[in-house]
């Protein structure tokens, strides 16, 4: 019992002195996003669009059997599109909660990296291009920025409700 | 823990049953006070609450428990007459006894004080027990020479049990044992009297019965009716030998032969309903031989059928030209259909189980609120998916509240409308082709729209100008807009700011339709039609704007091809006519809003219409192309795009693409 507790709060020190990100890009931006709010990476695939939906949501996929909406970050985000082709994006898939999951469209998928806590600071308003909400915060990596995304956080309550209430 | 945790929930699902049990039997001991049956079964299921709570270690629940099977007890000896004031007493505490279980759920332990109550059964205990005590102090007196029939009071079905199990042989012997005064282990001696009696013949009857005597419960006369081939003189010293039996009486009753014969001659009739009997007697819980499931692995293995019916659809298409393939998929087919249909079943469960809860909600709002209601209900073992069941209570709980409420009129009103006193609320259940079908129905006021429509108006709801271009039937479902109650004083039954629009929006998630008619001074009813099952279901592949959708089957009435010049232009609406029906055509794609043109179907020699059906309408949906008719899995698209207008899900099609589902309802 001691023992395990010990060991927990161990691994948590470690934790937090050292998180794991996986860097993407989306249009000249590169960003960062803890592995441990991803499921997996996938290459692109076609999606089904829904009618009358917001612009960002890019359709639904079918993901071994679940049904999974994909939100085009570039979009979201209000980012400028990128020149990469489409087939050679991928689909970076957020599990939210215990039952449903959303696919994140982005550029490229370029590295996995550990950042240390130290180097992590709050976000600046130099990213005053994102809306800060969904920003955990920025880190210094050779001298660029590495903006820090919470990718659950990506869509906010409001726009939640507002997905629920889509009508025409 | 985890043991606990199991046992609890184990404790929780059965004590729910049982307190189902008691709700529905208290409710029919009131129309049947005299009936053993229910007395019995009322008594049985608070002894087996009483022993669960004991297990678990409730005190509150079992003291209370405890009490009511002592209330019980009496009535069952007739010790205590059954009243109203009983009946209610019973039921307050079939609520005090949920109340704990809710503690329990809710804080792990008993909050409720139920020290008061308690008080009240006591009283009922000691004063309806004492009237009645001296009454047999009375007949024991009066039955002192040895007539002592009277303490075994049998019903019908008694005799006929006796006379059932008589040959020719055997004599009828009502015995009086008289245990000694100062008998030590009494429970032990009577207990010892009853086996005595039961290898010498079929004991038909004790008083005290086999519980009490072991209860303890009982003076020193103990009366038995025993069913024997033996002689009077050997019976009277079998039970006389048995240690601190002071006195034994015995009468020997004649047999009457002509009930014999009669018997004899439906002997086989009453063998056989009286095994039934005996099989309802020993429980009133159906006992099959059942297991309990988690939802949750239902749910899984649904999940894998539907992958499975994916993956056939899939091995279907590739349609290869051999022998060997058609018959595996021709096998596949059938058994992934049995599987299918397997798990439906299981998921199944008859709608009884939340019809059940509502005759004693009738009851109790009706004496609330003045009024003489007879709720019919039919059909309670219709079955449905188990995940539409849970969502069911609170809407249909919600309708009959309205009906109570603002439907069924006071006795006096409903007088002078010529109606019997009594109103009916018709709650009813039926299967109809793939639709469950669900009435509630009532004889009471019905709706004035007129009143609606006011009401409507001062709530914002609608426009007067709006009002008035109304169609009747638009009228009447004003009600189910949010914000709406049309009761004049909010009361607690029926206005509590939630309405029917909850039902509605309830109904509608459930994929299913709520409908409303009604007559002034007539009635009311209600009609809740739902798909039978939520997760699979056969519909029609169509094609618009190049992606696929599914429209289910269920709210198809056909499909035409028609040319452009079939089409009519009525008011600026395009029509077709079809068997002298005049059907408006829609274009879907306009309908979903898609950044196409519209109307370049007119262009087209054959234009596809899917004719769409509603309770009351009927319209044409133009399609780009007709593709199969298949089963498909209905999938949601997710927390996120819930309530998407006119889509209600997505399905996989054979190829491992996405198809949205139509919600045609609102474009009907």
């Amino acid at each position: 019992m001691l023992l395990s507790n010990f060991k927990n709060r161990k691994k948590d020190d470690i934790q937090q002195e050292e998180r794991q990100f996986i860097v993407f890009t989306v249009g000249q931006e590169r960003f960062g996003v803890d592995v441990n709010q991803i499921k997996q990476v996938i290459p692109v695939m076609e999606a089904t669009h829904i009618p009358n939906s917001p612009s960002f949501v890019k359709g639904v996929i079918n993901l071994r059997g679940d049904i999974i909406p994909i939100i085009d970050l570039a979009d979201k985000l209000s980012l400028k599109q990128s020149q990469v082709d489409e087939e050679k994006k991928r689909i970076i898939i957020v599990e939210l909660d215990e039952i449903s999951n959303i696919g994140m469209l982005v550029d490229t998928v370029t590295e996995m990296i550990r950042i240390h806590a130290d180097k992590i600071t709050d976000a600046p308003e130099i990213a005053r291009a994102v809306h800060t909400d969904y920003i955990q915060g920025v880190a210094k990596i050779d001298k660029q920025l590495l903006i820090l995304l919470n990718l659950n956080k990506v869509l906010t309550t409001e726009e939640l409700i507002e997905l629920g209430k889509i009508e025409f | 823990m985890d043991n606990r945790d199991q046992y609890l929930q184990m404790f929780f699902d059965e004590s729910a049953e049982y307190l189902q049990q008691l709700n529905e039997n208290v409710l029919l001991l009131e129309e049947n006070p005299e009936d053993e049956e229910i007395i019995n079964a009322v008594f049985r299921a608070a002894h087996s609450v009483k022993g669960m709570s004991a297990t678990m270690g409730y005190d509150r629940l079992t003291d209370l428990t405890h009490r009511i099977e002592n209330i019980l007890a009496k009535v069952r000896n007739k010790e205590l007459l059954i009243n109203e004031y009983i009946i209610d007493t019973l039921f307050s505490g079939l609520d005090y006894i949920k109340l704990l279980l809710d503690d329990i759920r809710a804080n792990g332990e008993e909050v409720t004080d139920v020290s008061d109550y308690l008080y009240k059964l006591e009283e009922i205990l000691e004063n309806g027990g004492v009237i009645q005590e001296t009454e047999e102090i009375e007949m024991e007196v009066e039955t002192g020479q040895q007539d002592f029939t009277g303490m075994l009071p049998l019903t019908e079905e008694e005799k006929e049990d006796i006379y059932n199990k008589m040959t020719s042989d055997d004599k009828i012997f009502n015995i009086k044992v008289m245990l000694a005064e100062d008998c030590l282990l009494k429970n032990v001696r009577g207990y010892m009297i009853l086996k005595k009696a039961q290898e010498m013949g079929y004991l038909a009857k004790s008083n005290p019965d086999q519980r009490k005597i072991e209860d303890e419960d009982f003076g020193n006369a103990i009366y038995i009716k025993l069913v024997s081939s033996l002689r009077e003189k050997q019976i009277k010293q079998e039970l006389a030998d048995i240690i601190d039996v002071d006195e034994v009486i015995i009468h020997t009753e004649k047999k009457e032969v002509e009930v014999v014969k009669e018997v004899e001659k439906e002997e086989k009739k009453i063998l056989v309903d009286n095994s039934k009997k005996q099989r309802e007697g020993l429980s009133n819980i159906q006992v099959s031989p059942t297991v309990r499931v988690d939802i949750k692995k239902l749910d899984n293995l649904m999940n894998m059928v539907g992958e499975l019916l994916i993956n056939k659809t899939r091995l279907e298409g590739l349609n290869i030209q051999s022998d060997v393939y058609q018959d595996i998929i021709q096998q596949l087919d059938r058994v992934t259909q049995d599987l299918h249909h397997i798990v439906m079943q299981i998921r199944m469960v008859p709608i009884g189980g939340i019809f059940n809860r509502f005759p004693r909600m009738v009851r109790d709002l009706s004496k609330e609120l003045d009024k003489e209601i007879d709720l019919i209900i039919e059909g309670a073992d219709t079955e449905l998916d188990r995940s539409l069941i849970d969502e069911l209570g609170d809407p249909l709980m919600h309708i009959l509240r309205n009906s109570i409420d603002h439907g069924i009129e006071r006795p006096e009103i409903r007088k002078q409308k010529g109606k019997s006193p009594e109103g009916t609320i018709l709650l009813r259940a039926y299967q109809k082709g793939s639709e469950i079908i669900i009435e509630v129905e009532d004889d009471g006021a019905g709706i004035d729209t007129d009143v609606i429509v006011k009401k409507a108006i001062e709530r914002g709801i609608v426009t007067p100008d709006e009002a008035r271009q109304m169609e009747e039937r638009d009228r009447l479902n004003l009600i189910f807009q949010p914000g709406f109650s049309t009761s004049e004083q909010v009361t607690d039954i029926s206005g509590r700011g939630v309405g029917m629009d909850v039902v509605r929006s309830v109904v509608e998630a459930l994929d299913g339709q709520v409908y409303l008619e009604s007559e002034l001074d007539v009635g009311t009813r209600f009609t809740i039609s739902l798909p039978l099952t939520l997760a699979i279901t056969q519909a029609l592949m169509v094609v618009i704007n190049d992606e696929v959708y599914a429209i289910p089957l269920g709210s198809i009435s056909e499909t035409l091809l028609i040319s452009p010049d079939e089409i009519m232009q009525v008011r600026g609406q395009e029509v077709i006519l079809l068997r002298e029906n005049t059907i408006p055509l829609v274009e879907a794609s306009r309908q979903l809003n898609l950044p196409v043109e519209y109307g370049r179907y007119r262009e087209n020699e054959e234009i596809p219409v899917v004719i769409i059906k509603s309770a009351e309408r009927q319209i044409g949906l133009i399609v780009d192309e007709l593709l199969n008719q298949q089963e498909i899995v209905i999938k949601s698209l997710g927390k996120y795009l819930v309530n998407i207008k006119n889509i209600s899900g997505a399905t996989i099609v054979g190829d491992g693409d996405v198809a949205l589902i139509l919600d045609v309802r609102n474009i009907a």
